[in-house]
């Protein structure tokens, strides 16, 4: 380890990758000092990353390798640990073959331990391997894959600040990637105009211009109502649209059924104010648009993301600085995760399973004799297969999946019926409950590796400090697990294993540690050892076969499931400021517990009034899949008839169903039905 | 037998029931409690024997910001006092109803603060707001023209 | 002047960075953010009075005032909460039985509320003109942003 007091490292928690200093003492980590050097949070840090010291300090973490036995958990030693997870995983193998095995890499974990994760999964034979991106941004890599050619952010975060016009759609960033809101503020200081779409009113709606809360679910319409509205005003840029894409004609075409009235009845937006972001959007010499979550996760998310990218397109606001599509990603490496292949369908560097040319060529690349040909199962996809039995030993590695995946009740029983489950993480999760054995993991601040950020940049981490008790780095245990499996891994550690994805990953090409241990990283693609990064993706041409994008139109569809008599409201999700994910860190976090202590619902003051509930009231939320409680929160931050609920508590997803997008196999999230009654 | 016999005498016409006694005090002998809008300070009975966890300290008495602890040596054969108790009534917040402070607290604040700054009349004043509602008060205004901004 | 922590409020996003900076240095936050009526969120701290009433009324001279501004000695507090009780902005808090108060992180460039917050709304400057302050503020980083790499500029007769 090398000695550095403040060590500098990388935020752990949302996908900016913002940079501070750990301060040292004694081997523990005793302070924050921050970093005003870092190019994207500029010495800031959100309430989460300031509370980091909490995660690292505390008395949970998992410090011994642990086996379910009939009286409770039992502390045993590596050697038999990892025996134990080898025997488990080649049982099945044998037993039921390959595809009876799944595994689920971490967006929270590096580039190099998803890699090696992914390749343990693909030499074993199954492409049952995914990672939680399917559940936040799955439909990004289909809608913007289709498009663009990649499901990646095309500008980076401080291009904002160049932005004449930012359209927020889906994303409430100013709570869930706050260093945003510096650059969008710096925008608005240049006389930006900021759009922002969002059936809620957040704190992200205070930044706007114009705010439209439409009706949770109609993205589509909205989008192609804007579209409508630009194509017959003839804001449209000609010259980019002729020169640069493809299917102009079939997306005007489908266009015109779009206009301001007839959007206005369905997204519930006044028809003015569809026209007025229209025409601020296209008229502005630069224009960006924000998106997140509230597009992705929907039954529609890639419909939603190719509507997006149609837009950019057909106004030619991409390939330039301050203009393009920027998905905000959720975790520190979900972006990173999916480029080293950790998805069912795709192998490192978006290679897709099932062409033989990409299988050819990992197959040269790992001296491996055969990879498995068909795309394997999806995160969602794995939970049902094991409920009915098809999947017999699962490998989760940092991942609670009974809280951050929809229908909870159901994903339980799914993990019940497991011969045999694996959970590799820094804390007993609710998912780890359930496992038969736990590896205790070390955190971001105690192991080395390569982290890619959402905007594309990709930081090297190194330790600072070392493990809790027996707490080993996920690659470390990875390695030692390969060994047991009889896999032949040559690496000796993060550095050596980037080398080999350098060579996976065409966009990694010029991407080695030293590399990016200097100036805050590389911003990919940097395909050879001379490149310095590409801030801004399309510039010249995109990364289609024939370099033009393709315009492709959609339609608005109904969520899966809207209100009606039985469950009269519709229930949405999200995040909020002072918590995280699922939950496992910020809810051991006292001073962000204490601010947010429980599970509340927002319920607008009008539809309390009819039901009688008052503020601070104990309610019962129920759906068709189950009922949970939460507090009741009056606001009209919703608006009536709409419910919200943050998914950082145990029993959000209680209530969530499993309605897949077609193409993205993302759950509906957004959007369930539901009725409440005090409790 | 102890020797001391001093005996712990709150003077009831300058004490202004702050409670500095009550957190100065090592022992806890001296508490509060509020009902209503009365507060009650009790200060410890003196046996007149010498008392074992008082040791007379006069950590109380430092901390009093009107001298209203002093200390007495009882002539001849010392009398028991029983528990010694003050009360004072309450000034409830303007703004949310709650009592907290006493009408002394507040007298000795105003007169204080009105020798550095003028202070306006009565009935319009912050002072007669509990911090609280201070911090809201101030919050609210603070806030008021962004809000009309944002609501438009 | 005395030097104080404002907030741009237009730019405040309520994410409470202020806060958790606070407590992890000062163990107890300083600093107090609330949310108004779901529309503007205001964080409030010590205003480092010019003529602190805190001060006025302490009678331990745990808080003293003069050209150098306000000095507290935490070790001459008597919990009296008599500043508590002057404090017209209602930030003077007693913690542990002693009055806490924001020193702005003494030994520090810039307090941690400050540099921590995302969204830039915070600022460290003396009291003068509070309101001249914020456009001052505001001036300076649009001549800034504006000398930042230029964009492609508003599109023209399409």
């Amino acid at each position: 380890m090398e000695e550095k007091n403040p060590q500098p490292t990388i935020c752990p928690y949302c996908s900016l990758g913002c940079g501070f200093y750990l301060k040292l003492e004694a081997g523990k980590a005793a302070g924050i000092r921050y970093m005003p050097e870092h190019p994207v949070n500029e010495g800031s840090l959100c309430p989460k990353g300031n509370t980091v010291l909490e995660v690292l300090n505390h008395p949970d973490r998992l410090k011994y390798p642990l086996k379910k036995t009939e009286t409770g958990w039992e502390r045993i030693e590596w050697e038999e640990a990892l025996d134990l997870a080898a025997a488990k995983l080649k049982g099945s193998l044998e037993e039921y073959g390959p595809d009876s095995l799944a595994f689920l890499g971490s967006a929270k974990c590096s580039n190099e331990e998803n890699y090696i994760f992914q390749k343990i999964a693909r030499l074993l034979g199954t492409n049952n391997v995914d990672n939680c991106a399917r559940l936040c941004h799955a439909s990004t890599l289909t809608g913007l894959g289709k498009t663009l050619g990649t499901g990646a952010m095309t500008n980076p975060i401080s291009d904002l600040a160049c932005s004449e016009c930012i359209f927020v759609i889906g994303s409430n960033f100013a709570e869930n990637h706050p260093a945003v809101s510096r650059r969008v503020l710096e925008a608005k200081e240049k006389g930006a105009f900021v759009i922002v779409a969002d059936p809620r009113m957040t704190p992200t709606s205070w930044l706007a211009d114009l705010s439209l809360r439409l009706v949770p679910g109609t993205d589509v319409a909205l989008l192609n109502g804007m579209m409508h509205v630009i194509v017959s005003e003839g804001l449209v840029d000609r010259e980019f649209a002729r020169e640069r894409t493809k299917g102009f004609a079939e997306l005007e075409n489908v266009l015109q059924r779009y206009d301001p009235e007839t959007v206005s009845r369905i997204t519930g937006i006044p028809s003015a104010e569809i026209i007025k972001a229209a025409r601020a959007y296209a008229r502005a010499g630069t224009a960006a648009i924000v998106y997140s979550m509230g597009i992705t996760q929907h039954i529609s998310g890639t419909d939603n993301v190719t509507a997006c990218a149609d837009l950019a397109l057909i106004c030619g606001h991409i390939g330039k600085k301050g203009a393009g599509i920027l998905p905000l990603r959720g975790q520190n490496n979900v972006q990173g995760a999916c480029d080293m292949g950790a998805l069912s369908e795709f192998f490192p560097g978006y290679g897709k399973v099932g062409d033989p040319e990409a299988a050819g060529r990992m197959q040269a690349l790992w001296g491996a004799k055969k990879l498995p040909e068909s795309p394997g199962l999806t995160a969602t996809e794995i939970v049902g297969a094991a409920g009915k039995g098809k999947i017999k030993t699962l490998y989760v590695m940092g991942e609670d999946l009974v809280n951050s995946h929809p229908d909870s009740s159901r994903v339980k029983q799914a993990l019940e019926n497991l011969d045999f489950l694996v959970v590799q993480d820094i804390f007993m999760n609710d998912t780890a409950e359930y496992a038969d054995l736990v590896l205790p993991a070390a955190s971001f601040a105690e192991k080395e590796g390569s982290f890619t950020s959402t905007e594309r940049r990709v930081q090297w981490l190194e330790p600072a400090l070392m493990p809790p008790g027996e707490a080993r780095a996920d690659l470390e245990i990875l390695f030692r697990l390969a060994e047991k499996l009889g896999l032949d891994f040559p690496y000796r550690d993060a550095g050596e294993v980037l080398e080999e994805i350098s060579a996976a990953v065409p966009a990694y090409g010029g991407i080695a540690k030293e590399r990016l241990k200097k100036d805050f990283g590389l911003i990919w693609p940097c395909p050879d050892a001379g490149h310095t990064g590409t801030p801004v993706l399309h510039t010249d041409s995109f990364m289609t076969p024939d370099g033009l994008a393709r315009l492709v139109p959609v339609e608005h569809r109904s969520p899966a499931e809207t209100p009606g008599p039985d469950y009269p409201f519709l229930l949405t999700t999200g995040r909020t400021v002072l918590h995280y994910n699922a939950g496992s860190m910020s809810r051991r976090c006292k001073s962000l517990l204490k601010r947010e202590a429980e599970l509340y619902v927002e319920i607008h003051p009008a539809d309390a009034r009819t039901m009688e509930i008052r503020e601070g009231n104990k309610l019962v939320l129920e759906s068709r899949r189950g009922s949970t409680k939460a507090t009741a929160r009056l606001t009209e931050r919703v608006s009536p008839g709409v419910l919200f609920l943050p998914f950082h508590f145990p029993g959000t997803n209680v209530l969530t169903a499993d309605a897949l997008d077609r193409e993205a196999k993302i759950p509906e999230f957004k959007v369930s039905a539901c009725r409440i009654r005090r409790g | 037998m102890k020797e001391s016999t001093r005996m712990l005498v709150p003077e009831e016409e300058k004490c202004i029931g702050c409670r500095a006694c009550t957190s100065a005090c090592p022992e806890k002998l001296i508490t509060f409690s509020e009902e209503g809008n009365m507060r009650s300070i009790s200060f410890p009975a003196n046996c007149g024997t010498g008392c074992e966890l008082c040791e007379l300290c006069e950590l109380c008495a430092l901390a009093c910001p009107e001298n209203a602890i002093s200390f007495i040596f009882p002539e001849g054969e010392s009398e028991n006092v029983e528990k010694q108790t003050l009360d004072f009534e309450l000034v409830s917040c303007q703004k949310c109803g709650t009592p907290f402070a006493t009408i002394r607290e507040l007298e000795k604040v105003r007169t204080a603060i009105s020798e550095k700054v003028p202070l306006p009349p009565k009935g319009d004043f912050w002072v007669e707001l509990c911090p609280g509602c201070r911090q809201e008060v101030f919050r609210e205004r603070q806030a008021e023209a962004l809000i009309r901004e944002r609501t438009v | 002047m005395p030097k104080a922590v404002y907030a741009d409020l237009s730019r405040c996003i309520a994410c409470h960075a202020c806060e958790l900076a606070c407590e992890r240095e000062n163990e107890n936050s300083r600093i107090s953010l609330q949310v108004v009526r779901d529309l503007a969120a205001v964080p409030v701290s010590c205003r480092q009075c010019e003529t602190p009433l805190c001060a006025v009324v302490c009678p331990g001279e745990a808080l003293n005032y003069g050209d150098s501004g306000l000095e507290y000695d935490s070790e001459k507090c008597t919990g009296c909460r008599l500043c508590v009780l002057a404090c017209p902005f209602g930030t003077a808090e007693l913690r542990a039985g002693v009055m806490e108060r924001c020193d702005l992180c003494q030994g520090k460039e810039t307090p941690a509320c400050v540099a921590t917050c995302p969204a830039g709304a915070l600022f460290c400057a003396e009291a003068e003109s509070i309101g001249g302050n914020i456009r001052a503020r505001r001036a300076e980083r649009i001549k800034k942003a504006l000398a930042s790499p230029a964009s492609a500029g508003r599109r023209v007769n399409r």
